[in-house]
């Protein structure tokens, strides 16, 4: 049986553009994080907006994450890891590259 | 039946189910966070003009700020609200929605009301101050600079007094007043006579409105709730399916 058909693909894609946007944005709210907490700049305007649009990306991510868990058959546990994934500063732009070959040998 | 009721279905009810429970007690978490109230950090004494419009409800941010305002005695216009303590907030019923009587060992007496009339000719209700001798009030009178804070009719919505104590009300003090009167009334933290000074019932800013903020996480744990259902709901259900697919399998087996 092969997974690489139309409807596998469309999830694929939705994957990796969720893990790329959570990725982004999560980088860029660490890095405004070191700027106000660790170095006292002040806060910019978008900051609360930033985390809170953040907020509403990660499920999304869930949900992509989850349909492709469904698909390639993996294990609860490491479903839940790569959903964590999303909430460690780069560790969904590793994860993604690691499903990728993943995805490739299937 | 046999097949809902498997060890592994069992488990994954068990923690969808928490899951689930977990996801709602974290939004009516950052739901009550949305409403707590942000203490007032401004110890500024702000004008009279600024917190009580005339013509106005007292606005709910003015609430417990500490103002200054001077004005003219009115000696013949006094109120006196009987069987209160000094001590204003233990007067609140914690359950407004039903009588609540309390035996204080405190002093029982009277919060003396004034009405003091300003410079642009409105009037202003202020408690001076609580005494149990109702004979030995000084009487107010001549221009007097009071420092206060407002608070509003007693009557606001979802106060309640305790042992039925009347509400100090606006519609009182406008009884009272010969002029146009502000909404609610200003508690003196300035002594102005040899009266016991009044702890007001509201000692803080009161909350106004919603953090916007919490509101969007609690959403945001609703949101991971219906995840979860979805992620329970699949999964139980494609282990229902393995689980029929190995019955078919082992009863084609038992049958060649």
């Amino acid at each position: 049986m092969t997974i690489k058909t139309e409807d596998f693909a469309k999830q694929w894609m939705f994957y990796r553009i969720m893990a790329i946007v959570v990725g982004t944005v999560l980088l860029v709210l660490t890095i405004l994080l070191i700027s106000v907490r660790g170095l006292g700049n002040p806060e910019p305007s978008f900051y609360v907006a930033a985390w809170t649009a953040h907020g509403y990306l990660f499920p999304v991510y869930v949900i992509a994450t989850f349909m492709l868990s469904t698909k390639l058959k993996w294990t609860f546990g490491k479903t839940i890891l790569i959903m964590l994934a999303g909430t460690i500063p780069l560790m969904s732009f590793i994860t993604e590259r690691r499903v990728a070959k993943e995805v490739k040998s299937a | 039946m046999s097949r809902y009721l498997t060890l592994r279905l069992f488990a994954i009810h068990a923690l969808g189910a928490l899951a689930v429970v977990a996801c709602l007690i974290l939004a009516a978490w950052q739901w009550d966070r949305a409403h707590v109230q942000t203490a007032s950090t401004s110890t500024e004494v702000k004008t009279f003009a600024e917190l009580s419009p005339l013509r106005d409800y007292l606005p709910v941010s003015s609430v417990a700020m500490p103002t200054s305002v001077t004005g003219t005695w009115q000696p013949d216009e006094r109120i006196l609200m009987p069987e209160r303590v000094s001590n204003g907030p233990e007067m609140v019923n914690p359950d407004p929605a039903s009588e609540v009587i309390l035996e204080w060992a405190i002093p029982i007496g009277y919060w003396v009301v004034d009405i003091m009339e300003l410079d642009d000719g409105s009037s202003l209700g202020v408690v001076r101050g609580f005494t149990t001798a109702v004979e030995d009030i000084p009487t107010a009178n001549g221009v007097e600079t009071i420092t206060g804070v407002m608070q509003p009719s007693e009557d606001f919505p979802g106060l309640k007094l305790v042992n039925g104590i009347k509400p100090l009300t606006t519609a009182m003090i406008v009884a009272n007043a010969r002029t146009i009167a502000h909404d609610g009334y200003l508690v003196a933290t300035s002594k102005s006579a040899e009266l016991e000074l009044v702890t007001p019932i509201f000692t803080e800013p009161i909350s106004q409105g919603l953090n916007w903020r919490n509101v969007m996480y609690t959403f945001n744990w609703i949101l991971f709730a219906v995840i979860v259902c979805f992620m329970w709901i699949r999964v139980a259900r494609d282990e229902v399916q393995l689980a029929q697919i190995a019955k078919n399998h082992a009863d084609l087996s038992h049958d060649n």
